[in-house]
């Protein structure tokens, strides 16, 4: 036992939680893959066609895994980044008589810029109306494709010129194929690093919650236009290498109906995996090989894969193979779950005397909220009107009235989630008034939902990692790379994140998606991520209700640890008096959108105004 | 100034099919807050159906469009019930969307099996559509004064429906806030279906009453469906009247666009003004702004 003892000093290791590592499983796997590509290549080179489009569509669709899978944004104009690479290299073989050295930076580039260009609507409006613009842009972008006749060639085209590398000329066939693999292998490393990394993180939480994700400081707004760009560029990837298949480029390919299949081929295949934009674009690409009847009703079986997918398996073909291997797994009883499950998570000592989370302890108080004059106003009702107070650093404040009184109105105006909001908002000598959301997470505002606001599909640690996200120092090129250092910031948030779910007694639970969480463990999951941001101040709508008042004790303790030890202040709106009496060194009382009564817990509870509006008789 | 009406005039056509395909997308999107991608090809058959059963059938073409429009509003009503019924209970809307993808898909290579992918153009009785009069300068096509009557007709119709009918009012109710209408016993199935059902008639009525003007090709109504999304994003989407309005505005634009600006710029105007209207009216051009987010 004296060994385990060593082992269990921190609580990622106690978890289970296996630590970052720079190369996963799924790499060999997908290396040995494209490796037994490279080396058949030649031998089968009859399907070199086949192939090569296979690769083609599969680059296509690791990019729209950016995009749609990860960033959650439905474009069907993804096309049009397709055609700009088939188009940059027609003219760049031709005209300038350059090769791929020129062709892919290029392409790339200019792809990015039209990403930036083309993501700008997504800030402006919602999923539905981004699926139709981006319709519109892959429709008229073949137009202006044909109209430009100096760039495209008009309708009849322009023809691609060599195949070219640094000056040295390839054939075309399996040598093509394999400069095609290298370049799938590229394009798959860098999505796969932003899977394991802290954008695709944020993009996953933007996908499953923009206003949780907003809140936790991530900048949706640049996240949500990078995803294009970052999307845009490396489908342009696979547009060069289409323009040296087809070795000729018309307008007319790279309308609607290829952006159609594009995505229609990623949902198939599974829009969460990279496997899944292979098998896509392996069922688009082969299936019409199988024979002509096949080919004349390729659009048909398409459409209707879609269709019953959809309705069966909404992960697509990895999805339905991944839950046929979970059922294999659990069919075959195994003694390697005993293992696990007897060495269950014990409670630690004391994780905030981990080495882990005492940098971030503080002796210096934060929190310091003045708020003067805030109203908010929707229509004619005035929520909060003329609102004024100020919390001093570090102290625990309750807000208090009855419902409709302006509470969760006046949070919201703090943190910048309602419009139209007036007023002054400084905290620790700051103005954070008229500033963006995020923005004013990451100048120290933390808060939780009232009607949790969770990210579906994310585990339990991810959370914390979103939390975590701002104290992560690495930037997205180092990301996409995955220099060393991302791996050492990550493995650093990895520990600090599992202490944290130590403190807040959710450990054991790191590997579950909050969706299957009771209520209970979901407030603190909601807790986590805010607490993860190291906030000045913590702003907590309701977070007792609907839980029994012992585990709302229990949870309010750990929380006001946590807030001592980072030194920060904690306002709560809560409906439990007597928890609110209990944990705050003060209490605000709001009653048809004014304050009408500020003191200590004791003052308020015995001033006859508050009695009359709030706590009755 | 002749000239000037020709060119209004043009335009006001053009516009009449987008503010039809306007209405019909706005009309689901407001009761059901779903986006139909199968519309354009939905209205398309319609077209090819009622023009091919009448020229290459001969069926009256009176018949020939009630039994287009019969079929339309069947094959609407089964799709609905087979691929979008059983997604909205989980109550997310993307998967929806992308349903109707697939069908849009299915739908489209149906028709390209059936009436292959050469473009048509079929006779319409008595030639109406090559009967022209000179009105002095003025070139008055007897066609687009059917199709002008056709849309006045059909969006007198629609408005009749939604202001008089139960249907309508489930429709208002179920725009106004679903929530609240599913607690005053609308069945939000019934609504659903039948506002999907009179949208694609729209969608069919303008298929069919298009086709002699434009060529038939199996994707010929694509393009509408762009140009009616467009209208509906100027009325913002959420205004049945706003979607009219923006498509007639849009056919305007597009007449006097192309008769000033290089191709390229008229090729590229619709979104052009998508990305402008959404830039800075993102409630569209003739809709105040309302409501807020809630957290």
């Amino acid at each position: 036992m004296s060994n385990n003892a060593e082992i269990q000093e921190n609580a990622l290791q106690r978890a289970g939680i296996p630590l970052p590592k720079f190369l996963k499983k799924n790499h060999y796997f997908g290396f040995l893959g494209i490796l037994l590509v490279y080396l058949l290549a030649g031998t089968y080179s009859e399907y070199s066609q086949t192939i090569m489009n296979t690769i083609i569509f599969a680059i296509i669709g690791a990019s729209l895994i950016v995009v749609f899978g990860m960033a959650g944004q439905l474009t069907l104009g993804h096309t049009i980044f397709v055609a700009a690479g088939v188009f940059l290299s027609a003219n760049i073989t031709t005209v300038w008589s350059r090769g791929l050295e020129t062709e892919i930076p290029i392409a790339f580039g200019v792809a990015f810029l039209l990403g930036l260009l083309i993501g700008f609507p997504s800030l402006r409006v919602n999923e539905l109306y981004l699926a139709l613009a981006t319709f519109a842009v892959a429709f008229v972008g073949v137009q202006v494709l044909f109209e430009w006749k100096q760039f495209s060639g008009g309708g009849s085209g322009k023809p691609v010129g060599k195949l070219e590398l640094f000056g040295y000329e390839f054939s075309r066939g399996p040598t093509l194929v394999r400069i095609a693999l290298v370049l799938m292998l590229i394009t798959f490393w860098i999505v796969g690093n932003y899977q394991d990394g802290r954008t695709g993180r944020a993009w996953n939480a933007l996908r499953t919650s923009e206003t949780a994700a907003r809140a936790a400081g991530l900048p949706v707004a640049w996240l949500k236009i990078l995803c294009f760009a970052i999307g845009g560029g490396l489908a342009a990837i696979g547009g060069v290498l289409y323009a040296h298949t087809l070795r000729f480029a018309i307008p007319e390919n790279y309308g609607v109906s290829l952006s159609i299949i594009v995505v229609l081929a990623l949902i198939i295949g599974g829009k969460h995996r990279l496997m899944g934009a292979v098998l896509g674009a392996a069922f688009v690409k082969w299936l019409p090989e199988l024979s002509r009847d096949v080919q004349e009703y390729e659009g048909l079986i398409y459409g209707g894969t879609l269709i019953i997918l959809t309705l069966i398996a909404p992960d697509g073909l990895v999805g339905m193979f991944e839950w046929l291997g979970d059922r294999i797994k659990n069919a075959i009883p195994s003694n390697k779950d005993e293992i696990v499950g007897s060495t269950s998570v014990s409670a630690s000592a004391l994780p905030l005397e981990s080495t882990f989370l005492a940098p971030l302890s503080s002796s210096e108080p934060k929190g310091n909220l003045i708020v003067r004059d805030a109203a908010v106003a929707f229509g004619g009702v005035k929520a909060v009107d003329g609102v004024s107070f100020e919390i001093p650093a570090g102290g625990v404040t309750g807000l208090i009235g009855s419902n409709g009184a302006g509470k969760t109105t006046l949070f919201n105006a703090i943190t910048g989630h309602v419009k139209g909001a007036t007023g002054q908002f400084i905290l620790d000598g700051t103005e954070i008034s008229q500033k963006p959301i995020h923005t004013r997470a990451l100048a120290g505002v933390g808060r939780t939902f009232q009607n949790l606001n969770l990210h579906d599909d994310l585990n339990v640690l991810e959370h914390a990692l979103l939390g975590l996200d701002r104290n992560i120092g690495y930037g997205r090129i180092a990301e996409s790379f995955r220099l060393p250092w991302v791996l050492r910031e990550e493995r650093k948030a990895h520990y600090l994140a599992a202490e944290l779910l130590d403190h807040m007694d959710l450990l054991e639970y790191w590997d579950e998606k909050v969706e299957d969480l009771p209520y209970g463990l979901q407030k603190r999951v909601d807790v986590v991520r805010a607490l993860a941001a190291n906030p000045s101040i913590l702003l907590l709508d309701e977070p007792a209700a609907g839980l029994p008042t012992a585990e709302a004790l229990e949870m309010m303790k750990k929380v006001q640890e946590y807030a001592t030890h980072i030194s920060a202040g904690v306002l709560i709106i809560e409906h439990n008096v007597e928890l609110v009496a209990d944990v705050s060194d003060r209490i605000l009382v709001l009653d048809a959108g004014k304050t009408i009564a500020d003191g200590t817990p004791e003052e308020v509870t015995r001033n006859e105004q508050v009695i009359a509006a709030y706590l009755g008789t | 100034m002749v000239d000037y009406i020709q060119i209004a005039w043009q335009g006001l056509v053009s516009g009449f099919a987008y503010a039809l395909i306007g209405l019909a997308l706005v009309m689901v999107y407001k009761t059901a807050r779903i986006l139909n991608f199968a519309a354009g090809t939905m209205a398309g058959i319609s077209g090819f159906l009622a023009h091919w059963w009448a020229a290459e059938q001969d069926i009256p073409f009176g018949l020939a469009i009630l039994f287009a429009l019969i079929m339309t509003g069947a094959g609407t009503y089964v799709v609905e019930r087979l691929t979008v019924r059983p997604l909205v209970k989980l109550g997310d809307f993307l998967p929806i969307v992308i349903m109707t993808l697939g069908v849009e898909e299915f739908l489209a290579n149906v028709s390209l099996l059936w009436w292959g992918g050469t473009a048509r153009r079929y006779r319409v009785p008595g030639d109406i559509d090559r009967i022209n009069w000179l009105i002095g300068d003025f070139r008055l096509n007897a066609w687009h004064l059917v199709v002008a009557i056709t849309t006045f007709v059909t969006l007198s119709i629609v408005g009749y429906i939604i202001n008089q009918t139960e249907l309508g009012l489930g429709m208002k109710a179920f725009a106004e806030d679903q929530d609240a209408a599913k607690l005053m016993g609308i069945k939000e199935s019934t609504v659903s279906i039948w506002t999907w059902v009179l949208s694609a008639l729209v969608g069919g009525v303008t298929g069919i009453v298009f086709a002699p003007v434009l060529f038939l090709q199996q994707d010929y109504m694509n393009i509408i469906f762009i140009k009616g999304f467009v209208a509906a994003i100027l009325g913002g989407f959420l205004s049945l009247s706003g979607g009219v309005a923006g498509g007639l505005l849009l056919g305007e634009l597009e007449a006097f666009t192309i008769k000033w600006a290089p191709r390229e710029f008229a090729a590229a105007l619709p979104v052009v003004i998508v990305f402008i209207v959404l830039l800075i009216r993102p409630h569209g051009l003739f809709t105040r702004e309302k409501g807020h987010e809630r957290v």
